[in-house]
């Protein structure tokens, strides 16, 4: 140790900054801990989703077909495992993956633990778009898609707009966005009520959240857009962090706030409306990454550990609505929704018991 | 002085929230797919003879008009009451769980009790959604500083998006099911009826009381629990007695009309802006502003798209955002 | 640790207010470097709304404040906020944090995209938390924490920022009277040893009088007077001001001045001779 401060020719820390830089590196060291246990938890998530369930897999079988082959004696697995169960386990992960941040993204800069695009109709704009494309231009797959993210970006943005000027905009900013909530719900209740039963079964399928047409091009789609999304997200998470000690004190550091303030809404708005986009609001998911995370690292906010616990939430409740719930295959947005709201229940709980 | 002029400004806003209410119920009178004429109506009150049909139509207006104004107050006393009792500007009865609740106890009954009438909907939507207000009370109320505006909130979004959840599960699995409660979501008077109306409302009435007679106390809430706590306030007995008549109003509004939005949200909003912060005035005037508000998105449903009728849960909601919206935004800081 | 470089910081003409409401009319004030300036006066003078201006909170409606000769809101944000640091009054600190990491993030300007936690930012956290003497909470959560504990952590979040003019908004809210002296004089000793020129609002006179180098009595968004504290300090001043009826008296004969208002009782006013007097019997 001491041999390397010599040799590199900087001055050698004093006793205080290298009991400072213990201390720092301690504090990552939790986060890095808990974030690469996630990272395993959600393998193994991935690989249960495969390989277990109402048709098993063995992992050597699954490596076969991966890399192409084919099982002797059992021709349907291949198409079981590429068209069915790992689809709809890789776009469950990034759906997950996308809905945690934008959630954590919403609660550490509205400081609002209720701020998630479930609450802010983000979610509801998706819907409301879905539910156009299915009542008036019968869209399905990726058209029914487009109307969802068009109209989620569509509403985030008057959401926006609306929440401009002085005084607190994070505070406008949840009113409007529960107010355009409420609309989006009240003219989707609306439609249902007047559509065939068909149609408004698929809708509700939909408004749901499910992984059911899980397909490659469609991750494929998923996956360009978070490639592009969540380096910006890393771009500004510092800064995110910083408006965290209040916006005053954010001003007084150096920090544009305005400018932290809209970039990190119009993220969140865009992974939301994306993860939307792809598999509908799974319910509940972006609400409860962002506590859970925070709780694994005793009370610090994380998008990354956030993204993570999202991923793996949907990854299993996926796992379970598809092979435990009996009548047929329920989206999976019922069970986040159903389990969502004990867990919120517990972490209340919990912090209570500490006192907190 | 100073005080005797805002005195004289919250009369005058009282009076003028009196005579908008009444003018919403005249042209619920008036107005609709058969348009009645005033003099027609003129004739009606003074008992002077009118035509069998037109007799006919009004008599039914009048009952589909005093269901709006009862729902309309309701809903909005209750959450003008929400918001002072969790201290939370976005307190409102389907915020935190009683509409889900409500949902979800139709769905139950219908899956499971076979149910279609729509008195039994209200009895089921009644009991879904005070057991929804006590559960989310009951969990809120866990740990020492007891049921806190934040956990009440959280805890009602919670509750909500997990009965939401629940009733998708049914409303996938039962096409009937599916089929009866989008009807019954919507929010709507129509099917108005003095049979159904009896029930109801004593104990509107009841919770009205309860929060009328509260009115100084939710101002003591707004001080904060301390505070309150010094000037002599029960606040963990107080606060649950409003909460049990806030869960009296909503229930029993979303039984009779199905689950309508928006209106506690929005009612106290705008009155606060009007008068300022006194829950003694805003109860009462926010039960006058309601009952206006729900009748005249009543009336427009019922001409705006003829021959078919809008569900006044979705008119309110459609009429009501841009006022909202403009109201936040015309406020300096938009406070929580 | 760097020492402070002086930095000339005016006030021109300027006009501050929210909306349609104007706080400051017209005030000019120059701040004198590397001194302690004390900005007092009754409620909603402008006390804050001053600050807020000086910190680019703020824009005046019309004049310049000008640090070294140029518009503070012509500097890009992070040089400005490594000159200039604002401790706004009671904040509020982000859940869950620890005292290190809450310092550390006062040194959000020296970092960038690429570059942070440097071996200097070590250094100048470890000095803020010495200079403030909380190196011994530094593992602890900031909400844990005792109020005048909490106050220093976040004194040394804004020394960690290394800035050579340090504004404060009632640093002092929320402390006992020991805290409030322990507190300034952390002030006042990192103005003598690093030279850090420090503006703060305050409202209890005696301590501003007792820390400051230079007081700014302020009045309807005016400056009422400006100077040492025995030329601010006098019963007539303090009349026209706050409105408050109060002798000044220099109990212990060392120039430390005390505030005494009139009592209750003897209509006929306190002299400084009556005080003078109670006060020794206090003591003896």
């Amino acid at each position: 140790m001491a041999a390397r401060v010599l040799e590199t020719s900087a001055p050698a820390l004093s006793a205080p900054a290298l009991e400072v830089q213990r201390l720092r590196k301690r504090l990552v060291k939790r986060p890095r801990t808990v974030v690469l246990g996630l990272l395993a938890l959600l393998v193994a998530a991935l690989l249960i989703r495969v390989l277990l369930g109402s048709y098993t897999v063995t992992f050597p079988d699954f490596l076969t077909i991966l890399q192409g082959g084919t099982i002797e004696g059992a021709r349907g697995a291949r198409f079981i495992v590429m068209e069915d169960k790992l689809p709809r386990a890789v776009l469950g992960a990034l759906v997950g993956l996308a809905f945690g941040c934008s959630g954590a993204i919403f609660q550490l800069l509205l400081r609002n633990p209720l701020a998630s695009p479930d609450i802010l109709g983000i979610s509801s704009g998706a819907s409301l778009g879905a539910v156009i494309g299915i009542v008036f231009f019968g869209a399905t797959g990726f058209v029914l898609s487009g109307f969802a993210v068009a109209f989620a970006l569509c509403l985030g943005l008057i959401i926006m707009a609306l929440a401009r000027g002085s005084g607190s905009v994070g505070n406008r900013f949840v009113l409007m966005g529960i107010g355009i909530a409420e609309l989006s719900g009240a003219i989707i209740n609306y439609m249902l009520a007047r559509i065939d039963i068909s149609s408004a079964r698929s809708a509700v399928v939909w408004i749901t959240g499910s992984l059911a047409p899980a397909n490659w091009n469609r991750i494929e789609i998923v996956l360009v857009i978070l490639l592009l999304v969540f380096p910006l997200v890393a771009l500004i998470h510092i800064n995110l962090h910083a408006v965290s000690v209040g916006e005053e004190l954010a001003h007084g550091l150096g920090l544009n706030v305005p400018a932290t303030r809209w970039s990190s809404i119009s993220l969140a708005v865009v992974l939301a409306a994306v993860g939307t986009a792809a598999a509908g609001p799974i319910a509940f998911v972006a609400f409860v990454s962002g506590p859970i995370a925070r709780r694994l690292l005793g009370g610090r906010h994380s998008l990354l550990a956030s993204a993570l616990v999202g991923a793996i939430i949907v990854v299993l409740a996926d796992f379970i609505t598809a092979n435990y719930i009996p009548g047929g295959d329920l989206p999976v947005g019922v069970l986040t929704g159903a389990l969502g709201a004990p867990v919120l229940i517990w972490l209340l709980i919990q912090s209570q018991k500490e006192g907190r | 002085m100073g005080s005797s002029l805002r005195r004289h400004r919250k009369v005058t806003v009282a009076v003028l929230l009196l005579a908008l209410l009444l003018l919403a119920t005249l042209l619920s009178f008036l107005l609709g797919t058969r348009p009645i004429a005033p003099a027609t109506f003129w004739n009606y009150l003074t008992g002077t003879d009118v035509s069998g049909m037109d007799r006919a139509v009004i008599d039914q207006r009048a009952v589909r008009t005093l269901w709006a104004v009862t729902v309309g107050a309701s809903l909005a006393i209750a959450g003008t009451g929400m918001q002072g009792v969790t201290r939370n500007p976005l307190g409102d009865p389907g915020i935190l769980g009683l509409n889900a609740g409500a949902a979800f106890a139709v769905v139950v009954g219908i899956v499971f009790f076979g149910l279609s009438s729509p008195a039994g909907f209200a009895a089921l939507a009644f009991v879904g959604a005070t057991v929804t207000a006590v559960v989310v009370y009951a969990v809120a109320a866990i740990g020492r500083d007891g049921a806190t505006p934040v956990k009440l909130a959280l805890m009602g979004a919670a509750v909500s998006a997990g009965l939401l959840s629940l009733t998708s599960a049914f409303l996938l699995r039962y096409n009937d099911a599916l089929d009866s409660l989008r009807k019954w979501r919507q929010g709507t008077i129509a099917g108005a009826n003095m049979e159904d109306y009896f029930p109801g409302i004593f104990l509107l009435v009841a919770g009205a009381l309860i929060l009328l007679l509260g009115a100084q106390s939710i101002n003591n809430f707004a001080l904060g629990d301390d505070m309150a706590a010094s000037l002599g306030e029960n606040v963990a007995l107080k606060r649950l007695v409003m909460f049990v008549g806030i869960a009296l109003l909503a229930g029993t509004a979303t039984s009779m009309a199905g689950p309508i939005a928006f209106l506690g949200l929005m009612v106290p909003h705008a009155l606060r802006a009007l008068v300022g912060p006194d829950y003694r005035l805003l109860v009462p005037l926010s039960g006058i502003l309601g009952a206006t508000v729900l009748t005249l998105s009543d009336t427009v449903g019922r001409i705006v798209l003829p021959p078919e009728e809008v569900p006044v849960g979705v008119t309110m909601v459609v009429l009501g955002v841009p006022v909202f919206i403009f109201l936040i935004r015309s406020r300096k800081t938009g406070d929580l | 640790m760097k020492n402070a470089e002086p930095r000339s910081l005016t006030i021109e003409n300027v006009r501050l207010g929210y909306g349609a409401k104007t706080i400051v009319p017209d005030l000019s004030l120059e701040i004198p470097a590397g001194q302690v300036t004390a900005i007092i006066g009754p409620n909603g003078c402008g006390k804050s709304t001053l600050l807020r201006g000086i910190s680019r909170l703020l824009k005046p409606e019309s004049g310049t404040i000008s640090l070294d000769g140029r518009d503070v809101h012509s500097y890009p944000a992070k040089e400005f906020a490594r000159r200039v640091g604002l401790l706004p009054q009671s904040p509020i600190a982000p859940d869950g944090i620890t005292v290190a990491d809450l310092v550390s993030r006062g040194r959000y300007p020296y970092q960038g995209l690429f570059k942070k936690n440097s071996r200097e930012d070590d250094e100048a956290v470890a000095w803020a938390l010495e200079a403030t003497n909380t190196m011994a909470l530094a593992e602890n959560q900031v909400s844990d924490l005792s109020g005048g504990q909490r106050q220093r952590v976040w004194i040394a979040m804004a020394l960690a920022q290394q800035t050579d003019i340090l504004l404060l908004d009632e640093p002092t809210t929320y402390l006992d009277l020991a805290h409030q002296v322990d507190l300034l004089d952390l002030l006042c000793e990192l103005n003598e040893t690093r030279g850090t020129t420090m503006v703060m609002v305050l409202h209890e006179l005696n301590l501003a009088a007792r820390a400051a180098h230079h007081l700014v009595a302020m009045k309807d968004g005016q400056i009422a007077v400006a100077g040492s504290a025995e030329e601010v300090m006098t019963g007539e001043n303090l009349l026209n001001i706050f409105g408050l009826k109060a002798s000044v008296a220099d109990p212990l004969g060392n120039g430390s001045t005390v505030v005494v208002p009139h009592s209750r009782v003897a209509k006929g006013g306190f002299s400084a001779e009556t005080a003078d007097q109670a006060m020794l019997e206090d003591v003896s």
